[in-house]
């Protein structure tokens, strides 16, 4: 039986304005985590937030039996999370949802990560995965500023190649991540595509992969109560009319299996 | 000390009063892994209806001060994938299974109710939360005449225990009680969601792709502790209270009032262990207290 998880906080670091990496033991989790699945944290005991806050996993190490969480102060349970310092205690459900699908055979032994925003997050260990399974690994980010861009240097430690893209030029070339996949296709480069981002940058990518027939696999977010398909909160229209819940369907889907 | 838990809905006997809610705890599947269902008092099923439906467009969930509203439009496979996939399952692991029905017409309640006379269902209860497509769709939990009309129709159909979930956006619960119960409720439970909205001031927009939802969570307890109160002065057949129960304590505020079991709702999404735990925070409140049985709680507030 699985129970929600107490673990204790290693390290909580401000990378960038509103950026923080979280690492907290959490052996279980560690061993049993996919690329792309995500944990349930409740930042606080009491009733206000009341709601778990769902975070994607970013890496972990089995070993040292510790998971690191990346997350963007966007609300209350973000705020009140950068708040926890080492040694405190954090209440963790997961890991969670259907992570990325790893590509198998010579095939597709070329990968492809497009991340927008805080969409990094699932990246670093779905490049882990990657790159252990030798699936030649490259990097499109693309964030508003050079100074919203975060772990870079973790990816090109991987031996990921990394190319960025800022929406004023600051860092990388100037444009939104998809143009600078766009481009990056034009020179006859291919691969499968692993994509996490907004959802106007999801929109845009799945039409490039229609457009394009590449295979895409995409991490979506939603709002969501209880990650376990139970409240069915976090509905995601599919073509052809219903919905898939991003909890346990995903929250990752093939490109052609949702309407954005 | 030994404490008895055991209580009785009727002619429905539970092993302990605490109940999952409906919507709240899917069809008990996806929280096996957390405990033994078969321990629970019983489960109430995802809001069932006679054809499958997709339910509401999204965003249907939102965080409100210690609650949240939603929208879920009761999304469910419908009747008969319930009876061929979930409930074999559910038998087999020794859950007492309550199934919620929902329909649009009395007529459809009534089919439901004939559909799951079967082997491996304890109980029905009725939601009448739900809007009324011949009468303008306004809800039929909101009319006594209704409520009476709905429940003695499905009466007729079923010899299963029958529960009749009350809506709290009524102007007199306790009027609506009696309607019930005079149909031929064997139970009452209570209460359903309040209606509320959330809004976006950045868009100018309702939060809610249906603009409207039902509030649940501890911000709702003292209104539904009330409610059960009124109700419980009301009617004779037994109430299963519910609204905002995070803990044992709540819980057992809800027995005070005159509840004979509890259903736990939001509290389930929240921390998915709280119906195991609040079981042993009652065991453990009765052993302190020196109460040899949890009925003995039961409607015991001194006024």
């Amino acid at each position: 039986m699985i129970s929600p998880c107490t673990g204790t906080i290693v390290s909580n670091e401000q990378l960038s304005r509103t950026i923080w990496l979280l690492r907290v033991e959490a052996p279980v989790i560690a061993q049993q985590v996919e690329p792309g699945q995500f944990v349930q944290v409740r930042v606080t005991s009491t009733y206000d937030p009341l709601l778990r806050t769902p975070l994607s996993v970013h890496d972990s190490d089995p070993d040292r039996g510790t998971i690191d969480l990346l997350y963007q102060t966007v609300g209350t349970s973000t705020q009140l999370l950068s708040n926890y310092r080492e040694q405190m205690r954090l209440d963790i459900l997961g890991p969670l949802g259907k992570g990325f699908t790893l590509p198998t055979g010579p095939k597709s032994s070329f990968a492809l990560l497009v991340a927008g925003g805080i969409g990094i997050a699932p990246m670093l260990l779905l490049a882990r995965f990657l790159m252990a399974n030798q699936v030649s690994t490259r990097l499109l980010y693309g964030a508003r500023t050079a100074s919203d861009m975060v772990r870079i240097d973790a990816f090109e430690k991987l031996g990921v190649t990394v190319a960025c893209s800022t929406d004023d030029g600051s860092y990388g070339v100037r444009g939104n991540v998809v143009d600078l996949l766009a481009d990056f296709l034009q020179s006859g480069a291919g691969g499968e595509i692993f994509a996490c981002g907004p959802t106007p940058m999801l929109k845009a990518l799945q039409s490039l992969a229609r457009e394009r027939e590449l295979a895409a696999q995409l991490s979506l977010e939603a709002y969501m109560a209880c990650g376990l398909g139970a409240c069915l909160g976090c509905a995601v229209a599919v073509p052809g009319g219903g919905y898939k819940h991003v909890c346990t369907d995903g929250p990752v889907f093939a490109a052609w299996e949702v309407e954005l | 000390m030994v404490v008895d838990l055991s209580v009785s809905i009727g002619s429905l006997q539970l092993k302990n009063p605490v109940l999952t809610a409906s919507g709240t705890f899917g069809y008990g599947l996806e929280f096996r892994r957390f405990g033994n269902l078969g321990a629970l008092g019983g489960v109430v099923v995802k809001g069932t209806t006679l054809q499958p439906r997709a339910g509401n467009k999204p965003q249907r969930i939102v965080e409100t001060a210690a609650g949240m509203l939603n929208s879920i439009g009761l999304e469910n496979p419908g009747v008969d994938f319930f009876l061929t996939h979930y409930l074999p399952q559910l038998r087999d692991l020794g859950v007492t299974t309550i199934v919620n029905l929902a329909g649009n017409t009395i007529d459809e309640y009534c089919q439901l109710a004939e559909r799951l006379q079967q082997p491996g269902i304890a109980a029905l209860e009725l939601n009448i939360s739900c809007p009324n497509v011949k009468a303008g769709g306004m809800a039929f939990g909101t009319s006594e005449e209704v409520v009476y009309q709905v429940v003695q129709a499905v009466r007729r159909h079923t010899k299963l225990p029958l529960i009749v979930k009350l809506s709290p956006n009524v102007t007199d619960i306790a009027a609506i009680a009696r309607a019930a119960e005079a149909a031929g409720a064997d139970a009452i439970s209570l209460i359903n969601t309040l209606l509320g909205m959330a809004v976006d001031i950045r868009t100018r927009r309702p939060i809610l792709g249906n603009v409207v939802g039902g509030l649940s969570g501890p911000a709702i307890k003292p209104v539904a502790l009330r409610m059960v109160w009124q109700v419980a002065q009301a009617v004779k057949v037994p109430i299963i209270g519910m609204g905002g129960i995070m803990t044992a304590s709540d819980a057992i505020e809800f027995l005070l009032c005159g509840a004979s079991a509890v259903q736990i709702g939001a509290a389930n999404f929240v921390e998915p262990t709280t119906a195991w735990r609040v079981i042993d925070g009652i065991a453990e409140y009765l052993e302190q207290q020196g109460i040899a049985s949890v009925r003995e709680l039961i409607g015991s507030l001194q006024i």
